[in-house]
Parts: C-alpha cells; structure tokens; sequence
C-alpha cells in the first residue's frame, strides 16, 4: 500500500515537474504590440467567399423552407414570440415561417454551447462580444460570394446601403490572412439619447426647485444637479433608505449625462497624439468617479447601487426612496406605472394619480447635463476637481455603429442560399414589420393643432422631430423614397410617409418592442420608422441631431479586429467593474483606484492558442489607429 | 478401438490418483457424515456465484450508483486525452471531435501553461478557504452532533436536526440571494440590525464587500453544511451501545467525561473517514457556491478560485485542452491528498479508509 502511494506521489510530482519544465520552454508567449493585423482589404473586390465550397448554389430559393432563427431575448413582455403580429407580417411578407428561439440573458454560453453542437440555427442575431469572439474559430459562414453572386445577395446589400467603410464592422482578417464577411449587421442611424435622468417633481418642490411661474425647476446645470442631490439627501436622508440618486447596477456605471459633463468619452476616446485609447485611459474618467464616489460617500448614490436594477429603481422611486433615477427610456412606462400604483407622488403634489397626469406633471426628465465649472474637494486626499465649462450640454456617444450581428454558421451552409434569400426579403418588407400596417397598427390623421408647417421641414433633420403629441400618440412619419430591384432585376421605387399618423393601441402592444426581429437594418425606412417607437415609449425625443455637442464614437462601424476581439468582453468588463470600484471606494482612494485598472488592463490576458492578447495593448492601439485614420480622417474629438 | 484406449487411460488415472486406502481421521469423517468439501477454502468464482446469488436482490441497489459512476466519473475520464492537445490547433467549432484526436499537435506544455499567476492565486484561495473550512466546519458538525445526543429529550434532538438540516436543501441560488436580501444595504432586515447595533455603517452593504468573499464562502457553508454534515456523526453516536455509558456512570465518569473518553473515542472511525473525503476534496470550493458569491460581491481576480479558473477557461474562453489539463492535476492532487490522509488518520487515528 505504502509503495503504491509512494509511487503515486512520484508520478504526480513527475508530471508536474515536466510540465514546469515544458512550461518554461515552450510558452510562445507572443503579444502583438509590434503586429498590427488591420489589414485594408475589400473582399467585395475578389467576390469570393472561404466557404463558396459548402455552399449550396442550387438551391430551391422559389420554395420558402422553414428558416430557424437564434436571437437575443426579445423582451416582448407577455407577447409570444412566434405568433406576435411582428411574426405574423413577416411570414407574410416573406412567405417564409420562421421559428424564433431566444438567447437568454446576455447568453454568451448559451451561444458557444449551441455552436458547439451544431444546432441547426440557420442564423443567429449576436452581440458584438458574440459574434467576434468566434471569428477566429471560422465558426460563421464567409458570405462574400453570397453578397457578391446571387441576387438575394446584392439586393441585401444594396438595402443596407452602409457607407463606403460600413462593412469593415463585419469584414475580419483571419490569422491565415484570409479577409470575409461574416454577418449582416444592424446599425445606428443616429445619434441616440437613451437614458435620462429622471426626477420626482414633489421632492424637488421641496427643495426649493420651483420657478416663478410655480412650475417645478429641473436642475440642468452640474452644480445644479449636485446641489439639487445634496439638499434630497439632507431632506429625506434621516430615512436610512432613502438614497437620493439611484442607478440600475454596475452595467449602468457609465452615466452618461455626468459623463458627458466631464468631456469622458462612453466607448474610446482619441489622445494628444491622435490615437486612439479605450475611454478609461481618458484623464476625464477619474473627474467621473471622484465625483460619482463624492455623490457615493455622501449617501446620495446607494452603497448597494452595483447590485440594483431597473426594476428595483422602479419600485424604490415610486416609494419615495429614490428622488432622481438613470434610466433608458423603455422603463419610462413600468416607472410610472409603479409610481401611480403607489399613489405617494401624486399625493404629494396634489394631483390626480392617474398614469398621464403623472407622466405629465409628476415626473420630469434630463438627458442632457451642462457642465459649468464645479468645483469639489476630496476630503480624504484634500485634492481639488473641477468640472469644465461648456457653453452647451455635451453628447458623448458610446455606440459603436453596429448593435447586432446576423451571422450564419457555417454548418448551416446547404440552406445559405434560402438564409439569404429571406433576409433580403425581408429587408425590403423592413417598413411592413418595423412600422407595423396602416389600419391595424396606426392610421392617418389630420395635422395637429399647433403643429409647425411640416413643409418647411428639412429631410436632412431627422434625426430632430418638428413635434410629437406624446399623450395623443400622433406623430409626422416623414417622407422617404428610395430605389432598389425587384426580383427580376429591375429598377423600381420604394416610397412612403409624407403625413401625419396616429399610433394606435395594438402599434404600442405589438409593435413597439419588436426591434429585436431585425436582421439587419433598411437604411431609409428604419431613419423614418424609428420615431413612431420612439413616440410610443412615452419618454423623451430619443434621436438628437448631430449638432456640435454630439461627439461621436470614433470607433462606431470599426471592424472586428484581431486583436481586440479575443478580449473585447473581458477588457470592458474589466474596465466597467474599474469604474464601479472607484465610484464605491470606501476611502476616497477613487483615483489610484482607476489607475490600478488602467495597469491592470495592460498586464491581464488571455491566452489564444500561443499568442497573449492582452485586455489592452499597443497592439490594439496600433490596429484600431490604423483602421480610425484611414476611414475617418480629420475627425476631431471636441 | 481408439475410443476403448481412452477409456482405459482415464480409467488408470483415477486408480493413480485415488488414495490406496483411507485414513484414519478420513474414516471416522465418514462415519459421522462430515463433508469435508465445507472445510476446504471455496474456489474464488464459485464464491462470487454463490454471493452473487445470495444478493441478488442486493444488486438491484448498487446498479444506478455503479451507472452514475460510469457515466458521470469514469467515461469523461476519456477527456484526460485532451489535456496533451495543443489549444491551438484544437477547434471543435468548426471541426468534429474526430479530426481534432487524429490532428496530431499533441504537446505537454499546458502542464506547464497552466503555472501562471491567476492559478497560483486560486490555488491560494483554494486551500486557504478549504483548510479553514476543515478547522472550523469540520469540527463544528462533530460538535453539534454530540451536543445533539446529549440532549435528554430524543424527540428535540431530532426537531433540532431536521430545523439545522434544512439550508442543505435549499439550493446555493437561494441561500446567496436570501443573505443577500439580508444584508442588503437599502433595507436588508440583518443590515439594518447591525446598522442599529453599530455593527456596520448605514451605506456599507457587508455582501458587496470584495474582502468578505472569503469569509462568506466559509460562513455560508457552514451555515448551510453543518446541520447536514452532522448527521454521519450523529448516527455513529447513536448506534454507541448504551452499556458502555452505564458502564461509565458506574465508575463515576460525568457527562463531559463520557463524552470526552467515550463518544468521541467510539465515533473516531467516522471521524476519519470524512477527514478523508474533505481533505481529498481540498482543491474543490464547489462552484455552485463560489461563482454567483463571486458575482454578487463583485469579487476581483484576486479572489479567484479553482473552480472559478476552471470555468472561465472551459466555459468562457473554451479552451478545452487547458481545461483538461487543469482538471487532471486537480484529480492527481485530490488523489494524493487522500492517500496522505488516509496515511495520516492510519498514523493518528489508528482509522483508515483502506
């Protein structure tokens, strides 16, 4: 017995002295910080795919087969995904029956084990993080030839219509040195304000936020808002519940108004020497969380705030405990709801605790803060910050072009041909399911009293609506026209809008929600239809216009590059929680807590095969630099 | 003719064989009827057959345990395979598990790969989590075990144990989220105790405190494990024969005394046996209880664990082969850390598991 545990024991310290050993020489430890990989390569020019082999080119695209699509949770509420109204006009506009499955949560896992054992999706609809974590394991079908060959294709292509470096954000360099496209992507259109800071109108009479009209005054400036949070929690605070600002979790720790403020960039920012640098390396980032960790020690943020969530910020401010919460605009409606179910804040106003009075005069919203030079001093480290001066309320954007990705697995390939054949179909039906059909889901009305003249309406503002009648749901869908190819290849116009409409009951029940059935986006219809969404939610004018206090994203549209997509999701967590950190520092230390992250990001990696790639490198400096300059010279930060 | 030379043969080897006369003890054996056959050592295969019938219905039990043990134990230990790939030539996205085992690219350098700094961490946080785990979980089940048969009234002790044996059959979901709803910072019912008693501060949620991970890994085991883990204690204790305890009382020995010299003595057996099994299971903290811990108090790298590194090398970066490589070393630890138990408890004890 003893000899044999003697040997044992030898054999396991064997082994592991070996693989010590082997360790020590055989780790080729590469990191890429001299290799930059962006390579400026368009395979719409060769018109090949890496996988045209699989494909079958011959397929029966006159007989629609049944398409089995993955996609993100839809968020339909009760609805079922299947048989919404969305499902129903789709499969009748495409002639197509698809069978919908959800992702559930954000389902990384769910989305590696379904690839893994080859579930016959015939699509799946992913997240940035999703889809170009598997670029490098060619688990996606190359759909260059697709685009390039069939008419399916080219007629996709052409709906999308993204400019000129639009596909770059699908177009991936393999390590093989292979260039392809591999998903259909869904893409902004437009700048858009999606959270708000959002007020309880009672508590701010309280404080003496009242104009002298008597209506409520929404503190606008940074001082005003610091000195509106300040005097909630001096007022309220004696609850040791109460928390005057309220966030919905640690995802939610960039908030973007106060960013804004401070000139952080939301995503990636472009340093003094014209590179580009993930928004944590910003000097702004630690006038952020030194502020935010302020607002945090002075109880006016809740300690507990990294594990709250919209739900919980919900039910807290209807109860009074919360007076100004971040959110996005599609919790507007549960918000109000919960604080009318309440009744507290309209009975502290005096108003009538219906959800429209309320939505009306008992709330009230900012998305925007103007910075104005406010000044505060960490009372630990005795360290003074002050905030910029901006004449008007800055935008910084933080969304980098494309929201999803529509990707077909490789496995998947004999059926590609049909995949994309309904894909294009149903991009060019995009206005039937997006907007919903005249006389179902919204119908035409006469223009409102006190509407502007629409005539005088310039189509190149759309992303600012002349006038919205929230509570009547009525809105001016704009005109737009485009031209594309029918199914024999001929021209033709696709027109629409040009009137007032009114949304009716079963738009806001079964429409409203549905973005989550796109694959891919109609670039003309999607700009106009949007705002009846937007109409819809019952919340601010969400779409801004790109005036000079939008900033956008300098890397919006980028390409999946090598280097960043092996540790896109562990480097902006890790940033994210950095931030979250240094906003609950218990002793003020908020800064060296950046820092620390910022030295973290640098030596943290993952190992891929032999190669480091690290949560932030020179190499990915290099490659996205490279990519930035070349696609969007003489863009300016500020 | 051929068939009649056989015959003789056969018949002339039983005559060599058979002895000329019988003995005397061989003799009286017969007289008396003895079968000697019941004295002679059975042949192994007929033992096994007339065990195998004896038991049959025995079997029956045993059966789902021994499937289990194979399904779930030894047929992934064919998996063991991939821990001599190299990760980077091994994509089971795109190619069938076939064409990566005969792919060649087989290295032994992930034995080497897997001695990075996040490991050395988890191995740190491992035992340190499992080795006081082993101080003060360990002897706190024995502890309430024997408090338990102390108690005069056996309906109590038994109310006792099945209220204490209850958080075992709660799920970790439910246990993390119920002290979490605890001790929240806005509102939680313990939280606002300690508030009140000065205990903590009013805007310091204790579960959100990344140096508490540790603590509450230990505490919620303890809490949840405890009641369960006494019962093979309490069980050894109950089955002690009662006349030992008289026996004790006769010679003047008080309460403590029998149960310093005479419980604890006669349960050492099974006290060994789970010292055993914990001390093979040191570099195990059980993920369903660290990886939503490790989320919900927003821990950092520094707090990893194991089962942490393992799942974010399996399930997060699918890195099959250093996966393997991982769980190999962790089985060839565990195997040897309860060789040495058992060699200790042996030593010390004077029990062993073999």
């Amino acid at each position: 017995m003893k000899k044999a545990a003697a040997i044992l024991l030898a054999g396991v310290m064997g082994l592991g002295m070996v693989g010590m050993l082997a360790g020590c020489g055989g780790g080729d430890d590469n990191n890429l910080d001299d290799n930059p990989n962006f390579v400026a390569v368009d395979p719409f020019e060769r018109g090949t795919g890496r996988d045209d082999d699989l494909i079958n080119w011959n397929a029966d695209t006159s007989t629609p087969i049944e398409i089995q699509g993955l996609y993100p949770e839809m968020g339909l509420g009760g609805l079922d995904v299947n048989t919404s109204d969305t499902a129903k006009i789709i499969e009748k506009t495409t002639g197509y029956h698809v069978q919908y499955s959800e992702i559930v949560g954000t389902g990384d896992d769910q989305v590696r084990n379904s690839l893994m054992n080859r579930d016959p999706f015939n699509f799946m609809k992913l997240t940035s993080a999703q889809f170009t974590e598997q670029l490098e394991n060619e688990t996606f079908l190359d759909l260059t030839g697709l685009l390039t060959n069939t008419p399916q294709g080219r007629k996709l292509k052409e709906l999308i219509g993204l400019m000129d470096y639009g596909w770059d954000s699908v177009t991936y360099t393999d390590t093989k040195g292979w260039t392809g496209i591999y998903a259909i992507p869904d893409f902004g259109y437009c700048m858009m304000e999606d959270s708000a800071l959002i007020w309880n109108n009672a508590h701010l009479k309280e404080i003496g936020y009242v104009n002298e009209d008597g209506s409520v005054k929404i503190p606008s400036t940074l001082t005003e808002v610091t000195d509106a949070l300040l005097k909630l929690q001096t007022k309220f605070g004696s609850n040791t519940n109460y928390h005057a600002f309220g966030i919905g979790g640690e995802n939610s720790a960039r908030v973007t108004p106060f960013m804004s403020a401070f000139d952080c960039p939301i995503e990636f920012g472009v340093d003094d020497e014209g590179k580009i640098q993930l928004y944590i390396y910003d000097d702004s980032v630690i006038d952020y969380a030194e502020y935010m960790n302020m607002l945090k020690r002075k109880s006016v943020l809740s300690a507990s705030w990294q594990n709250s969530d919209a739900a919980k910020l919900c039910s807290n401010f209807a109860d009074g405990l919360y007076s100004c919460v971040y959110m996005a605009y599609w919790w507007v409606t549960p918000l109000i709801n919960a604080t009318v179910a309440k009744g507290t804040l309209a009975n502290d106003l005096g108003i009538t605790n219906d959800y429209q009075t309320v939505h009306d005069d008992g709330v009230s919203w900012n998305t925007r803060i103007r910075a104005d030079g406010y000044s505060w001093t960490n009372d630990v480290t005795g360290v003074t910050y002050t905030a910029p001066v901006h004449e008007k309320a800055k935008l910084h954007g933080g969304d980098d072009g494309v929201s999803y990705y529509t990707a077909i697995p490789y496995y998947m390939a004999d059926q590609a041909l049909n995949t994309i054949d309904f894909l294009a179909k149903k991009l060019e039906n995009f206005a039937a399911y997006y907007g919903g059909e005249e006389g179902t889901h919204w119908n035409r009305v006469d223009a409102p009293a006190g509407a502007p003249d629409i005539s005088k309406w310039e189509e190149d503002n759309f992303c600012m609506r002349p006038y919205e009648d929230y509570k009547n749901k009525i809105i001016f869908m704009d005109p737009y026209s485009y031209e594309t190819v029918d199914d024999d290849g001929n021209k033709k116009t696709v027109s629409g809008g040009g009137y007032w409409i009114q949304l009716t009951d079963r738009y806001i029940s079964q429409i409203a929600d549905n973005s989550q059935y796109c694959n891919g986006t109609n670039r003309v219809e999607a700009k106009v239809l949007f705002h009846l969404r937007e109409t819809g939610f019952d919340a601010w004018s969400v779409t801004v216009p790109m005036d000079d206090t939008v900033i956008r994203n300098p890397m919006s549209m980028m390409p999946p590059l090598r280097s960043w997509s092996n540790v896109n999701i562990l480097s902006r967590t890790k940033a994210l929680r950095g931030i979250a950190a240094a906003m609950s520092a218990e002793k003020g230390n908020a800064a060296a807590m950046i820092e620390n992250t910022r030295a973290g990001l640098k030596t943290d990696n993952v190992k891929v095969g032999n190669t480091k790639y690290y949560y932030w490198s020179d190499a990915i400096v290099t490659e996205m630099t490279s990519w930035f300059t070349q696609v969007k010279p003489g863009w300016k930060q500020n | 003719m051929e068939n009649d030379v056989m015959e003789q043969e056969k018949a002339d080897a039983l005559q060599l064989s058979a002895p000329s006369e019988l003995s005397e003890i061989e003799k009286a054996e017969s007289v008396l009827g003895i079968d000697r056959s019941l004295f002679e050592e059975p042949k192994f295969w007929s033992l096994q057959k007339k065990r195998f019938i004896k038991y049959r219905k025995v079997l029956w039990f045993i059966i789902p345990a021994a499937l289990f043990s194979l399904i779930f134990s030894y047929i992934p230990m064919l998996g063991v395979v991939f821990a001599f790939k190299d990760p980077g030539h091994f994509n089971l996205y795109r190619y069938d598990l076939w064409h990566e085992l005969t792919n060649g690219y087989w290295t032994i350098n992930n034995f080497g790969n897997i001695f990075n700094d996040k490991f050395f961490v988890s191995v740190g946080n491992t035992l340190l989590i499992n080795v006081i785990k082993l101080v003060i979980c360990f002897p706190l089940s024995i502890f309430i075990a024997v408090q338990l048969s102390e108690l005069k009234s056996q309906t109590m002790a038994k109310v006792v144990l099945i209220v204490i044996c209850i958080p075992n059959f709660l799920s970790w979901a439910v246990v993390i989220a119920t002290w979490a709803g605890l001790l929240d910072g806005d509102g939680g019912a313990l939280n606002t105790l300690l508030v009140t008693l000065k205990f903590n501060s009013p805007n310091h949620p204790l579960m959100q405190e990344a140096g508490l991970y540790k603590f509450f890994v230990i505490f919620l085991s303890a809490w949840k494990g405890a009641g369960w883990g006494c019962i093979m204690f309490y069980a050894g204790i109950i089955a002690i024969d009662k006349s030992f305890y008289e026996s004790a009382t006769l010679e003047g020995a008080n309460r403590l005394h029998k149960m310093w010299y005479l419980t604890i003595p006669m349960i050492i057996p099974t006290i060994a046996l789970m010292l055993v099994l914990n001390i093979s299971g040191m570099l195990a903290t059980g993920l369903e209880v660290v990886l939503p811990l490790f989320d919900m108090i927003l821990a950092d790298e520094a707090q990893l664990t194991l089962d942490v590194y393992l799942y974010d090398i399996t399930i997060v970066n699918q890195n099959i082969p250093m996966a393997a490589t991982l769980g190999v070393f962790n089985g060839l630890v565990g195997l040897t850390l309860m060789i040495v138990g058992n060699l200790v408890t042996t030593k010390t004890l004077h029990r062993g598991l073999w």
